[in-house]
């Protein structure tokens, strides 16, 4: 039960440190891994910290834990300066995507520890930590090395040991990656019901936009140090503020196609090689609003948002491969050797020679469900 | 099926490798370690001498004469002194060691490192001449050092009391940094984010270091114990060139003994004996090392079900 405010946030690893992270800023000190990252997380509140390999998500998670030291900005915990604070006074727990049990120690040794580090009383100990493994399902497990328990519980024993002196913050940096994808599910559905039942503020780091998008209130995109875009997933699927995070959000991915938007007496339309489409009164609002002119644009359409189309004003494309997914169909097609993929609900296949390769498909978007991106910046001309 | 076929399936051929790479070694095994092993044995119930074509079994008599030599029994207790100092005093001087060599950055620990393992390839006979220096009752270092501080000179080598503990200094450090960078090894491959955890979960340096480092080090510590077990037992060069058991008998430690009785006196059945007992007593203090540290299974408090893989909700 905390909030957590980051300020300005940097990291700066030193040149020798060993990153040739070609893609990460350099300054004259060393390597920018984090560059001015602000957030106000609220009590209670779920962050997920999402990004690809490298963004600096878990260098983040560390400055918070107190495991890096944070080069600039300031980090507060309930309104408290704890950049020079060390980790074991933060109340912070963290768990690790490796677990970090102590194989030496038993299940209920390994959950007892931070309580006795704390030289709680033997009966408080013990209630916590059947309390939690009760939660956690592993009560039966608690006599037991870690080396005898599987991945997915494990894991529970960290997120007990997590949990069981009810810290302020609760940080997670990638739990779940070292999982099978079936257990990774099922956890992810018990970090949830765990989230009802305890009170702490959490963290969450991935690199997995799935459970970035499921597990989070606020979602935070990075790259290369940078945070893209902050916002609930709703608002990060709907609006994504620029190509990196239309791109990493939402399987599979947005197409993109070059285009150009044209003004024509305070109104817009697209056009895609002979496709043209209206854009609707929000958009033009928005656009209106930002001033923007006729200009080429990259634009960007959900895969599920395509709809097949006859007639004159559509893109005519060719069927590569498609997958049939079950309720749905993934076609890959190609338009003039570029390659889109789209969603169309196996229901409203009525022709079935449609999902053979070589077939030909036309397709529209219908004009609220278009993003359109600058071609220099890569930035959404609306936002 | 006939040898030739047999020859050609898979797990022979694996087999007939192991043989061929390990010939070398099972035939170096039987010529220093086997052949001998099994004549001390033999020699230690026999009246053998050196020189004399013929021997005659003579039961228990050899392990009799030795309980009943005061020197043999001094040597003995010599022995042990010398491993009740060598073993603690090196095993905490190789851990301090390998926690401050770890605790420094990368680059000034490969300096460091590299001091520490020095004595290991200097030769200990060359070392031993240095010593004799540094001990020397009137112009040694170690007298200049003291008298500095205003301690008077002390006899060291020469001096009943001390000779012995010097003695065991001179070992101690010929191998205590061999051992701490064997435990600095072992120190750098416990899992960064155990620390992490820890100081997470509040830990002192400390407790850290109790709860993580130690119990994590058990394996190697009881291999570097052993191992200083058996070097304390074998401790014989400094002994040989510094004092040659002098002054009296106080530096009379069983490998000298041994060489004396054995090499200088051509004693060989006694000193097979002896040697016998001094085999005996390092498997004695090994094993219990061995029991001390192996795991003990963690008792239960409540009965344990036995439980599917799998999991709960």
């Amino acid at each position: 039960m905390a909030t957590v405010t980051l300020k300005n946030i940097r990291k700066v690893y030193p040149k020798s440190h060993n990153t040739n992270k070609s893609n990460l800023k350099e300054t004259a000190d060393g390597v920018l891994a984090v560059d001015d990252f602000n957030l106000e997380i609220n009590d209670n509140e779920f962050i997920v910290l999402v990004g690809p390999s490298g963004c600096g998500k878990s260098t983040t998670l560390r400055m918070v834990a107190g495991l890096e030291e944070i080069t600039g900005g300031e980090l507060y915990i309930d309104d408290v300066l704890v950049n020079e604070v060390a980790p074991k006074d933060r109340d912070i727990s963290m768990v690790f995507q490796n677990y970090a049990l102590y194989p030496h120690m038993t299940v209920r040794q390994n959950m007892e520890f931070p309580l006795k580090v704390q030289k709680k009383s033997r009966d408080y100990i013990d209630k916590k930590v059947e309390e939690a493994a009760e939660i956690l399902g592993i009560t039966e497990y608690l006599d037991r090395k870690p080396k005898a328990l599987s991945g997915g519980q494990k894991q529970r024993v960290a997120i007990g040991r997590a949990i069981v002196r009810e810290p302020k913050v609760l940080l997670m940096d990638e739990p779940l990656s070292n999982l099978d994808a079936k257990l990774r599910n099922q956890m992810r559905a018990e970090i949830l019901k765990l989230r009802k039942r305890i009170n702490t503020t959490f963290i969450y780091v991935t690199h997995d936009q799935t459970e970035a998008m499921t597990l989070g209130d606020r979602i935070v995109i990075m790259k290369d140090g940078v945070v893209q875009q902050t916002g609930t997933p709703q608002e990060v699927f709907d609006s994504p503020h620029n190509l990196f995070v239309a791109g990493f959000i939402g399987t599979p991915q947005m197409n993109f196609y070059d285009g150009r938007l044209v003004e024509d007496k305070g109104r817009y339309h697209v056009e895609i090689k002979d496709m043209k489409v209206a854009l609707g009164k929000e958009k033009t609002e928005r656009l209106k609003a930002n001033g923007v002119k006729s200009r080429d644009v990259t634009v960007g359409v959900r895969p599920e948002h395509i709809v097949l189309s006859e007639g004159e004003n559509v893109l005519r494309s060719v069927v590569d491969v498609s997958e049939m997914m079950g309720s749905v169909v993934h076609l890959h097609v190609n338009v003039d050797d570029q390659d889109s993929i789209i969603i169309v609900p196996t229901i409203q296949l009525k022709d079935r020679s449609l999902v053979k390769s070589g077939a030909e498909v036309d397709f529209t978007f219908p004009e609220d469900v278009i993003h359109l991106f600058s071609k220099e910046t890569g930035n959404n001309l609306e936002y | 099926m006939g040898v030739g076929k047999l020859l050609k399936t898979r797990k022979s051929k694996r087999m007939a490798f192991a043989l061929a790479v390990l010939l070398p070694f099972a035939v170096w095994m039987m010529v220093y370690m086997l052949i001998p092993l099994v004549s001390v044995v033999f020699y230690s119930f026999t009246d053998a001498k050196m020189g004399y074509d013929s021997q005659s079994f003579v039961g228990l008599y050899q392990f009799r004469k030795m309980f009943t030599s005061a020197t043999a029994m001094i040597s003995i207790k010599n022995s042990l002194k010398a491993a009740l100092v060598i073993v603690p005093v090196s095993l905490l001087l190789s851990m301090l060691t390998a926690l401050g060599l770890d605790a420094l950055s990368e680059r000034s620990s490969k300096i460091y490192t590299f001091a520490v393992f020095l004595p290991n390839i200097i030769s200990l006979t060359a070392a031993c001449l240095v010593w004799r220096w540094i001990y020397h009752g009137q112009y040694g270092v170690l007298n200049f050092l003291l008298n500095l501080m205003g301690i008077p000179s002390q006899q060291f080598l020469k001096s009943q009391a001390q000779a012995m503990y010097s003695l065991c200094a001179i070992h101690i450090w010929s191998v205590f940094g061999y051992y701490a960078i064997i435990l600095l090894a072992a120190i750098r491959s416990i899992d960064k984010s155990l620390y992490e955890a820890a100081s997470l979960d509040g830990a002192s340096y400390w407790t850290q270091f109790f709860h993580v480092t130690l119990p994590m080090l058990k394996n190697t510590l009881l291999f570097v114990g052993i191992m200083l077990t058996t070097s304390a037992f074998m401790f014989f060069t400094p002994v040989q060139l510094l004092t040659n058991g002098t002054p009296g008998t106080s530096t009379y430690v069983m490998l000298f003994y041994i060489y004396q009785q054995g090499i200088e006196q051509g004693n060989t059945g006694f000193s097979s004996a002896m040697s016998l007992v001094l085999m005996l007593i390092i498997l004695f203090f090994s094993l219990i090392q061995w029991i001390l540290s192996t795991e003990r299974e963690p008792k239960p408090r409540k009965k344990v079900k036995t439980v599917k893989e799998v999991n709960v909700a």
